[in-house]
C-alpha cells in the first residue's frame, strides 16, 4: 500500500469536517473502548496476565532469529512451506507466482492486515487473479475501493446507510436498510466465491514455533472457509507474530480477544497445522506461510524501538486513543492507524514523510493504559520525536524546521535563569498586549488565531508568582 | 506511587512550575497557603525555572536537559521534600527524567536520590500528610480557643482573608488572575459574596477532570477525588469521560489545533452536561486549556485549580 502518511494534517483536517465519520467514531469509546475495560475488569489476575503476555512477547522478540528457524522447521515437518520475504515487493511476487503456477482464477482472503501492508490484492488484480475479501468489514471497503479505518474494524467509519448504498450500487443489491438483511446478502455473495475459489489468502494471529501451527481469531467463520475450502492455503503474517509454545496461547487469546472486543472468546479460533494429511476429510493440499519482515528488522534492531514488535494488533489503543476518536484511521495514511500505527507506520515507511504521526498525539496516556501487553507507546513517540527534532543518533532524521530549532533554543535560554526569564516574560508581556484582536478571536490564518478559534488566549500575569513571593504577598 | 513517611513532613519546598510562575501565580499562592494550613512550613526556591518539559515533549532532548540538570542543581542539596502543584511536571521529574538522562550515569544517579522528594500536591496531602478529610482544616471547623488538630500554627488559622479570596489586595495582576479564572456569570455562582452570606449556601458543584500524567504516570486517580469531596461546601460530580485528555498536550494544541480543539469540544459537553458550577484539575495547563475553551464559548463554568479550590473552600 502505497504511504500517505505525510498528508496527515489535510487528512485529519477531512476527518474533523466529515459529519458522517464523526458520528461514526462516538461509538467507539462506549463500546470496544469500554467492553475491553470491563472485560478486563471481569477477568481475575488481568495485571498478572498482562505481564505474563509481556514476557512471552518480550522473550519471543528477543530471540526472534531462534523461534523463527523453529516455526520454519516446524511447518516444514507439518509439510507446508515456508517462505521468508524480506520486503513488501518480495512477499507479494511469492504469492503471486505461486497463484500463476497453480493457475489460481479466485482468492478468498480472511482478514489480514499484512496483506494490505504489501498491496497484495492490487497485484493479484495485475495477473488476472481475483481477490475477494470475505471478513464482512473488508468486504465493504474492497467494494467501496477504500482501505482498513481501524484495525480490527475495517469499515466502522461506516453507517448502515452507506452499506446499502453500497450493496446497491456494487452490487445490483436490491435496497436493504436492515443489517441482517445487508449480512445476508454480503453472505449470499460470498458463498459463491467460496465454493470457486482456488487459493485461500488469510493472515495469521500467532505462528507457533515448536508446532508450526498458525492460530486465527476471527468473529465470521470466513477465516476457517479460507483455510480449508480451496486447494491452496497461503497465510501472511509479520514476523514479529511467533510465539514459543501451543500452551502460550492460553494467555494470548485472552489477553488478545478480551482487548480486541471485549468478548471472553471469539467466535472462532482456528488452528491450523500445514496442508491436509492423508487421512484428513478436508482441508489444503498445499499450505505456504509467507513471513514478511519489511522493515520490522529496523525496529528490532533498536532497543528504544523493539517493544513496538510485542504488538498483538488487537486495536484496544486505537479504541483509546482520543486523538484517533476524532481523526479515525484514514488521517494516518497507511495500514496501521493510531498509537501504535504512529510507530510502526513510519518505521515501516518513511520516518521523514511520516513525521506528522509521533507528534500527533497528546502524550495522555490512554494507549499505554489500554495495551493488553503494556506497551510503552508515549515512550517510543517521544523517542521518534527526539530523532525528527534533532536527529540524535540518526542524524538523516532529523526533519525539524531552522525556525522550529531556532524557536525551541529561545526558549531555553529564556528558561536558562531566573534573570533570562524576567527578561523574557516582559518581552512577553509586551508582545501579547501587540496582539491584533482579530487574531485574539480566531480570525485570519496566524499560529494564534489557530488557537484562538477554539480557545481564549492566557495572558502572561503583571506579577509572577516569584515577584509575589518576593515582596511578601504570601 | 506511595512513598514511606516516616515522619510527618514539617517543611516543603514549592515548585511552583514556569506556567503557574508566569500565568496562573494565583495558583502558586493557593498551594503555599493551603501547606501552611496543612501545618507545613513552605519554601520557594527563586533559582527555579521549568522542569524541562515542554522541549522535552517535543523532541528537543538537548534543549530539555539543562533545565532538568538545573532542577537536579537547585535541589540535591536539600532534604525537604519538594511539592509540585503539577501531575505533568511532577511526572517529567519523577518519570521522564529517567528517559532523558539515559545516557548520563552521573545525572541518572542525582534523578534516583531526587525522585522520592517529588511530590505532586494532592499525592503530598495524602502521602506524607496522611491527610484523606480536608474538613477539620478549615476555619469553620476550627475553634480558635482550642488546641488546633495537627499543631497547626495558630497565625496561619488568622491569616486568611475574610472572605477567602487570596487576591483581595485586588493589585491590577490580581484583578487580571482573577478575571482569568473567573466565571463569566459571576452572579449566579454561589462562590460570590453574596451567596455565602446566605447561612443556607448550597454546596459548590465542581466536576474533576483527570488531568493525564497525573492518572497515567503517577497513578493517582482516587485520591484526588476523595480530597476534593471531603472539602466543606462541596459537592463532587462525576462527570463523562473525566479521564480524557482535553487536548491540550502542550505543543500537540499549537501544532494541531484543530484536533486539540475537537478534544476540547468534548471536554466543555461533558463538564456542561455534569451540571457543575466549577470544573478542578491538578494542572494548570489543562485548566487553562479548558478554562480558555469555556471563556471562548461565555460557559457558566469557573476553571478552578485543586489547590484553590481547596484553599478557598477550608478558608470560610
Amino acid at each position: 500500500m502505497q504511504p500517505k502518511t505525510k498528508d496527515f494534517v489535510p487528512a485529519s483536517d477531512a476527518a474533523l469536517n466529515d459529519a458522517k465519520v464523526q458520528a461514526n467514531l462516538l461509538g467507539l469509546y462506549g463500546g470496544f473502548h469500554q467492553a475491553r475495560i470491563d472485560a478486563s475488569n471481569a477477568t481475575p489476575d488481568w495485571d498478572a496476565l498482562q505481564d505474563r503476555g509481556r514476557a512471552i512477547k518480550a522473550h519471543t522478540i528477543n530471540n526472534l532469529d531462534t523461534y523463527l528457524q523453529m516455526a520454519e522447521r516446524s511447518v516444514t515437518a507439518a509439510g507446508g512451506k515456508v517462505f521468508f520475504a524480506k520486503d513488501a515487493e518480495e512477499a507479494a511476487a511469492y504469492v503471486t507466482n505461486l497463484a500463476k503456477a497453480k493457475g489460481v482464477k479466485t482468492a478468498i482472503k480472511s482478514k489480514s492486515m499484512v496483506s494490505e501492508e504489501i498491496g497484495l490484492n492490487e497485484r493479484l488484480e495485475e495477473i488476472g487473479v481475483e481477490p475477494v475479501e470475505t471478513d464482512l468489514g473488508e468486504y465493504i471497503i474492497q467494494l467501496a475501493g477504500e482501505t482498513p479505518f481501524h484495525i480490527i474494524a475495517p469499515a466502522i467509519h461506516k453507517s448502515r446507510e452507506d452499506v446499502s448504498d453500497l450493496f446497491t450500487e456494487k452490487l445490483n443489491s436490491p435496497r436493504y436498510t436492515d443489517i441482517d438483511d445487508l449480512g445476508q446478502e454480503a453472505r449470499r455473495k460470498l458463498r459463491e466465491k467460496f465454493v470457486i475459489a482456488d487459493m485461500g489468502i488469510t493472515g495469521a494471529n500467532f505462528i507457533v514455533a515448536e508446532t508450526g501451527t498458525i492460530v486465527l481469531v476471527t468473529n465470521e467463520g470466513n477465516g476457517r472457509m479460507c483455510t480449508s475450502m480451496p486447494r491452496i492455503h497461503v497465510a501472511v503474517t509479520g514476523m514479529e507474530k511467533v510465539v514459543p509454545s501451543i500452551a502460550d496461547m492460553g494467555i494470548m487469546l485472552r489477553l488478545l480477544i478480551r482487548s480486541a472486543t471485549g468478548q471472553r472468546i471469539s467466535s472462532y479460533v482456528t488452528a491450523v497445522t500445514g496442508p491436509r494429511k492423508s487421512d484428513d476429510e478436508d482441508g489444503p493440499e498445499e499450505f505456504h506461510l509467507v513471513i514478511v519482515d519489511n522493515g520490522r528488522s529496523r525496529m528490532l534492531a533498536d532497543p528504544h524501538l523493539r517493544e513496538a514488535l510485542y504488538c498483538l494488533r488487537c486495536g484496544a489503543c486505537l479504541n483509546a486513543c482520543p486523538v484517533y476518536r476524532k481523526v479515525g484511521g484514514h488521517s494516518y495514511g497507511w495500514v496501521y492507524p493510531g498509537p501504535i500505527g504512529a510507530i510502526v507506520s513510519p518505521m515501516l515507511t518513511n520516518l521523514a514523510e511520516g513525521k506528522h504521526l509521533p507528534y500527533a498525539s497528546s502524550l495522555c496516556g490512554a494507549c499505554k493504559e489500554a495495551c493488553p501487553v503494556k506497551i510503552n507507546i508515549p515512550r517510543m513517540l517521544l523517542y521518534l520525536r527526539r530523532q525528527l527534532a534533532e536527529g540524535d543518533n540518526y542524524p538523516d532524521r532529523r526533519t525539524s524546521s531552522r525556525a522550529e530549532r531556532l524557536a525551541m533554543k529561545s526558549w531555553r535560554v529564556a528558561m536558562a535563569n531566573p534573570a533570562t526569564l524576567a527578561a523574557a516574560s516582559a518581552i512577553g508581556r509586551l508582545g501579547q498586549s501587540l496582539i491584533p484582536k482579530s487574531a485574539r478571536s480566531g480570525k485570519g490564518k496566524s499560529p494564534v488565531a489557530a488557537w484562538t478559534r477554539h480557545r481564549a488566549l492566557p495572558s502572561i500575569a503583571a506579577a509572577t508568582f516569584r515577584k509575589r513571593w518576593k515582596r511578601g504577598d504570601v | 506511587m506511595t512513598h514511606p513517611s516516616p515522619q510527618r513532613p514539617a517543611k516543603a519546598s514549592l515548585f511552583a512550575t514556569c506556567v503557574i510562575d508566569q500565568f496562573q501565580p494565583e495558583i502558586g499562592e493557593s498551594a503555599v497557603r493551603l501547606l501552611r494550613r496543612l501545618g507545613v512550613a513552605v519554601d520557594f526556591n527563586p533559582a527555579q525555572t521549568c522542569c524541562g518539559q515542554p522541549a522535552f515533549n517535543s523532541g528537543f532532548w538537548n534543549q530539555a536537559k539543562p533545565l532538568a540538570k538545573r532542577v537536579l542543581d537547585i535541589y540535591h542539596q536539600s532534604e525537604d521534600p519538594i511539592v509540585i502543584p503539577s501531575g505533568s511536571c511532577a511526572a517529567m521529574i519523577r518519570v521522564f527524567y529517567d528517559e532523558l538522562f539515559d545516557d548520563s550515569p552521573y545525572d541518572l544517579q542525582r534523578v534516583q536520590a531526587l525522585k522520592p522528594r517529588v511530590f505532586e500536591l494532592s499525592e503530598f496531602i495524602a502521602g506524607p500528610l496522611a491527610i484523606t478529610n480536608l474538613a477539620p482544616y478549615a476555619d469553620s471547623a476550627i475553634n480558635p480557643d482550642a488546641p488546633n488538630p495537627d499543631g497547626k500554627p495558630s497565625a496561619d488559622a488568622n491569616a486568611p482573608n475574610p472572605d477567602g479570596n487570596p487576591n483581595t489586595d485586588a493589585n491590577a495582576d490580581a484583578a487580571q488572575a482573577a478575571d482569568d479564572n473567573a466565571s463569566p456569570n459571576a452572579e449566579s455562582n454561589p462562590n460570590t459574596a453574596a451567596a455565602r452570606a446566605q447561612p443556607a449556601t448550597p454546596p459548590l458543584s465542581v466536576a474533576y477532570h483527570e488531568a493525564c500524567h497525573l492518572r497515567r504516570e503517577l497513578g493517582a486517580t482516587d485520591r484526588p477525588r476523595a480530597l476534593i469531596q471531603s472539602l466543606p461546601g462541596v459537592q463532587l460530580v462525576e462527570m463523562e469521560q473525566s479521564e480524557v485528555c482535553c487536548g491540550f498536550g502542550g505543543a500537540f494544541s499549537v501544532k494541531y489545533p484543530e484536533i486539540s480543539g475537537a478534544m476540547l469540544q468534548d471536554k466543555i459537553t461533558f463538564a456542561q452536561k455534569s451540571g457543575a458550577a466549577a470544573i478542578t484539575a491538578s494542572d494548570a495547563s489543562c485548566l487553562m486549556h479548558i478554562g480558555g475553551g469555556l471563556r471562548k464559548q461565555a460557559v457558566p463554568i469557573r476553571p478552578v485549580h485543586f489547590a484553590t479550590l481547596m484553599e478557598e473552600r477550608l478558608s470560610r
